[in-house]
């Protein structure tokens, strides 16, 4: 196989070098003078990170946007347990169209999600408004939600619950102190992974923001559409930053095993 | 343990969400098929009377399906690389899921830095003397390949590589030692199972990749739009809502359209694997 | 396995915060009672009106096949499943409609189901926190059953840090200090090997004497059910065959399932010649003339149907001398194996296993294709009625 194996290592490399180089090119066109990299490669400076710190109104549109994915992140975990709870729990006839209704967004073209969901908040007058965001944040994220808890929920032992039931335990300091804490890891998953979606979300959220709410990924967007302020990339730096800290917590506590196979990690 | 009727109240929740989306969709059938506030077909009349349009759907299926071909060629050896590691896994792993959890916008920007005509790319072939003017390599389908290809490629190699970590190793080597050559081996016994994670990635990419919106809005130029950045310009630009919704109904069930003979395979394959296993 | 015939006659209290037998329910009434308890899920019948009872204190094993109904029967104690007919009653109460939590059981599980995310302590002391006994008392209880299982000192390790024997001994402990009326467990030895099996047989039985509270224990390992019980009910196809004491179900097996289950057994089929009080005279289908035994329940008259049932060990045989009456067969096989030999005879057509002693001072020539003839005593052969 050592052919086999040799290309392959080859084409790997390259896919590598694919995958990152874009975001190699902004972070070093964050710390350039000019803000914009150009060859050949001019200063070096910190000076855009120091404009983006310096300016309230981008930093406003991060402490919204954190808010926003906490918030996402927080309901879709809620509902998530609960549509995984009675699923995993109490098999019974429709729970699979419940299913596969939370999966849908991972799979249906986001174009034509963004509409429907798009005509969901306009009937409750939501456009532009944090509340429209978040609504539409929760559908986009749920299946990240429901999967990893489905998988921690189905592994969990039953003999674990029976166990404390017949030591006394009753059926809700069962599930505080037995169930949730076993599932726990899931939940974590479940949250980061919301949280990064939400957090990154743009196709969606396009159709969604307006003169008085945005996210920053949407005015980085607006920023690329127009005249760029050289700012842009030092602010695109920043979240990055944010997605390799998630990752790298998620990759330290849980292993990447996670990404690749929810359902066999721990 | 065993639970009665009453956790089904806990359904409430995600239910009323999911009832909202299910809604959505029927919403947004209803309002393509209500252009001016009269029911008619008269949207999608429009739609296949024009030839542009016509064309649009077809490139953006054709974009679609290159996307998720050049993926596959692409994520098929790095899965099976990465599935083979010792050492290192890791690290490339993370390689790999960084890029595709940092966010779209900021991917899509920093081709447009590599790419653009002032670029680094381009800077490189002009500061060596290779070429006297820019190459233009945005704003075309090209640049919306790379981007698009860039997006995707990821789902595909986790896909497969899914498939990868499920392949017991000594199957390769129970191939091997009955005395199949490497290219056999691999034609026999590694192709064939892993060919769920391959037609699985493949749909789902092709999928994701009909509804991208951001990469050829950003990376894609005027003339040759595709049904995702053409539904945002409906919608942002006309504020003709019907007329997105309209575009929105034939992507979906045009990308359907195509899925469902994958899905055919993809279901002959698992009968296959499970009668031979 | 004299020790487990003898049932402990007095719980003794253990300790200061000890594991005493109990106190709840009055003297006299059995700890543990099941009245033509049934179970069906859908149309699979798995436990099939199941009557007996347990008296406080008693180590009683649930002895089968898997999927004998015996672990049904232990979860409609516990209270997961409910009896689709009959009554249980613990501690003199019946149990309908009283939840698991509720139930004064404990039950050690068949994977023992430890907390993973809590020490061996945090295990231990839950049941008693859910009590919300006072912190002192939880110390105390904790402490003494640490002691009583032989781990002090590790109380702090969490449940993946210790060996399976802890593990198992822990589950124990943690099912013990609540008090339980009575203890379920559910196979709890099965993963372990065997010679830590044995070793755990014996400490079960002996914490079980010392706190003296009423054991069931589920079981499909015929050696382990009879080191450790005072009566063991033999279960087969969700009907209780026989309940009796180990030496009972050894030596008196009531049907011809309990026999072949409970050891070695030679079964042979016959019709009954005549009967005398508990002697009955049996002439065998394939063999010609007529041998003598015992009725394990019920005598029967003179011409039913009955099979025979007799231990290897109790089969006698010598060589044949002339052409005297009785069975006899020739030598076909004899296997070496320690303290015997197992000797395999050809009786007309059936075959007999009879373990010979192997000590050299037996003197028996055992040349294979030799004629023997095999004797018992009638009390070592049982006659059961034949359905």
């Amino acid at each position: 196989m050592a052919v086999l194996t040799r290309l392959s290592g080859l084409i790997t490399a390259l896919v590598v070098i694919f995958l990152i180089a874009p975001i190699l090119v902004v972070v070093a066109s964050a710390f350039s003078a000019t803000g914009y990299m150009t060859f050949p490669p001019g200063s070096i400076s910190t000076r855009w990170f120091a404009a983006f710190f310096a300016n309230s109104d981008w930093l406003a549109t991060l402490g919204i946007t954190l808010v926003l994915s906490l918030l996402a992140a927080g309901f879709s975990l809620v509902l998530g347990f609960a549509a995984a709870f009675v699923i995993v729990r109490r098999p019974m006839r429709g729970l699979p169209a419940i299913e596969f209704l939370i999966l849908l967004p991972l799979v249906f073209p986001h174009a034509a999600l963004a509409i429907a969901i798009l005509t969901v908040v306009s009937a409750f007058g939501l456009v532009g408004t944090f509340a429209g965001v978040l609504l539409a944040h929760v559908f986009v994220t749920l299946p990240y939600a429901y999967r990893p808890i489905v998988a921690s929920l189905g592994k969990l032992d039953a003999a674990m619950e029976e166990a404390a039931l017949s030591l006394g335990a009753h059926p809700w300091t069962t599930f505080r102190r037995i169930t949730l804490p076993l599932v726990r890891p899931g939940l974590t998953t479940a949250f980061l992974f919301c949280f990064i979606i939400s957090f990154d979300e743009t196709t969606i959220t396009l159709f969604l923001v307006g003169p008085s709410f945005t996210t920053l990924p949407i005015r980085i967007f607006s920023q690329l559409q127009d005249n760029a302020s050289p700012m842009v990339a030092a602010i695109s730096t920043v979240l990055i930053g944010f997605t390799v800290a998630l990752v790298v917590i998620i990759k330290t506590v849980f292993g990447l095993e996670l990404f690749v196979e929810p359902e066999h990690a721990r | 343990m065993r639970y009665d009727r009453r956790l089904l109240l806990l359904l409430a929740l995600p239910g009323s969400v999911l009832a909202l989306l299910v809604w959505g969709l029927v919403r947004l059938v209803w309002m393509s098929l209500t252009p001016k506030g009269a029911f008619g077909f008269g949207n999608y009349a429009l739609f296949f009377a024009r030839a542009d349009y016509l064309a649009m759907l077809w490139r953006t299926i054709v974009v679609a399906g290159s996307t998720a071909i050049i993926s596959l060629l692409l994520a098929y050896p790095t899965a099976y690389f990465i599935s083979r590691m010792r050492r290192g896994r890791d690290l490339l792993l993370l390689m790999i899921i960084l890029p595709w959890l940092v966010s779209l916008i900021v991917r899509t920007y920093g081709w447009i830095v590599l790419l653009g005509n002032r670029g680094i790319i381009n800077g490189v072939l002009i500061a060596s003397g290779l070429a006297e003017t820019p190459t233009r390599m945005i704003f075309n389908t090209f640049g919306v390949m790379v981007g698009m290809v860039h997006v995707f490629c990821p789902f595909m190699i986790i896909a497969i590589l899914t498939s990868f970590l499920h392949l017991d190793r000594s199957m390769e080597e129970a191939s091997m030692s009955l005395g199949a050559g490497p290219f056999k081996t691999f034609a026999r016994v590694i192709l064939p199972l892993t060919m769920p994670g391959v037609t699985s990635g493949t749909l789902l990419v092709f999928l994701l990749a009909t509804g991208a919106v951001v990469t050829p809005l950003m990376l894609g130029g005027v003339r040759d739009a595709l049904i995702g950045s053409q539904i945002y310009r409906e919608v942002i630009d006309a504020f003709d809502l019907p007329k997105a919704a309209t575009l929105a109904v034939l992507l979906s069930v045009f990308a359907l359209l195509f899925v469902v003979p994958l899905q055919q395979i993809e279901r002959r394959v698992a009968r296959h694997m499970n009668t031979t296993r | 396995m004299a020790s487990s015939l003898t049932r402990p006659d007095t719980a003794r209290p253990y300790g200061a915060h000890g594991l005493p037998s109990d106190r709840r329910e009055a003297a006299g009434q059995p700890a543990l009672e099941l009245q033509a308890v049934s179970r069906a899920f859908g149309t699979h019948v798995a436990v099939h009106g199941v009557s007996m009872s347990v008296a406080q204190g008693e180590f009683v094993t649930l002895l089968g096949p898997s999927g004998c109904g015996k672990t049904t029967i232990l979860r409609m104690v516990a209270g997961f499943e409910q009896p689709s007919g009959g009554a249980i009653m613990v501690g003199g109460a019946p149990v309908a409609g009283v939840p698991p939590y509720r139930r004064p059981i404990g039950i050690v599980f068949q994977n023992l189901a430890l907390f993973p995310h809590m020490s061996v302590e945090g295990n231990i002391a839950f049941g008693l926190e859910v009590m919300k006994l006072p912190k002192g008392e939880i110390r105390g209880r904790v402490d003494d059953a640490l002691a009583l299982i032989g781990l002090v000192g590790l109380g702090a390790r969490r449940v993946h840090e210790i060996s399976g024997g802890q593990r198992q001994r822990v589950a124990l402990a943690r099912a013990l200090v609540t008090r339980p009326t009575v203890l379920l467990l559910d196979e709890p030895l099965g993963a372990l090997d065997l010679k830590i099996r044995r070793q755990l047989q014996v400490e079960l039985k002996r914490i079980q004497k010392q706190v003296g509270t009423t054991f069931v224990f589920v079981t499909h390992d015929q050696e382990e059910a009879l080191t450790m019980s005072d009566r063991i009910a033999v279960m087969n196809g969700g009907r209780v065959e026989q309940i009796g004491t180990p030496q009972e179900i050894y030596d008196r097996p009531a049907t011809p399932f309990v026999a072949r289950f409970i050891g070695d057994t030679n079964l042979l089929q016959g019709r009954v010649v005549a009967s005398a009080g508990r002697r009955a005279t049996v002439a065998l289908d394939d063999v010609a003339g007529a041998v003598e035994g015992e009725f394990g329940s019920d005598a029967l008259g003179a011409g039913e149907r009955v099979a025979l049932a007799i231990r290897p060990e109790n089969i006698r045989i010598s060589a044949r001398d002339g052409d005297g009456a009785g069975l006899h067969g020739r030598l076909e096989e004899a296997i070496y194996a320690g303290a015997h030999v197992r000797c395999r005879l050809r009786v007309a057509a059936t075959e007999i296993i009879a373990n010979v002693p192997a000590a050299p001072s037996s003197g028996t020539d055992l040349s294979l294709g030799r004629d023997f003839a095999i004797r018992w005593d009638p009390a070592d052969c049982v006659v059961q009625a034949q359905p």
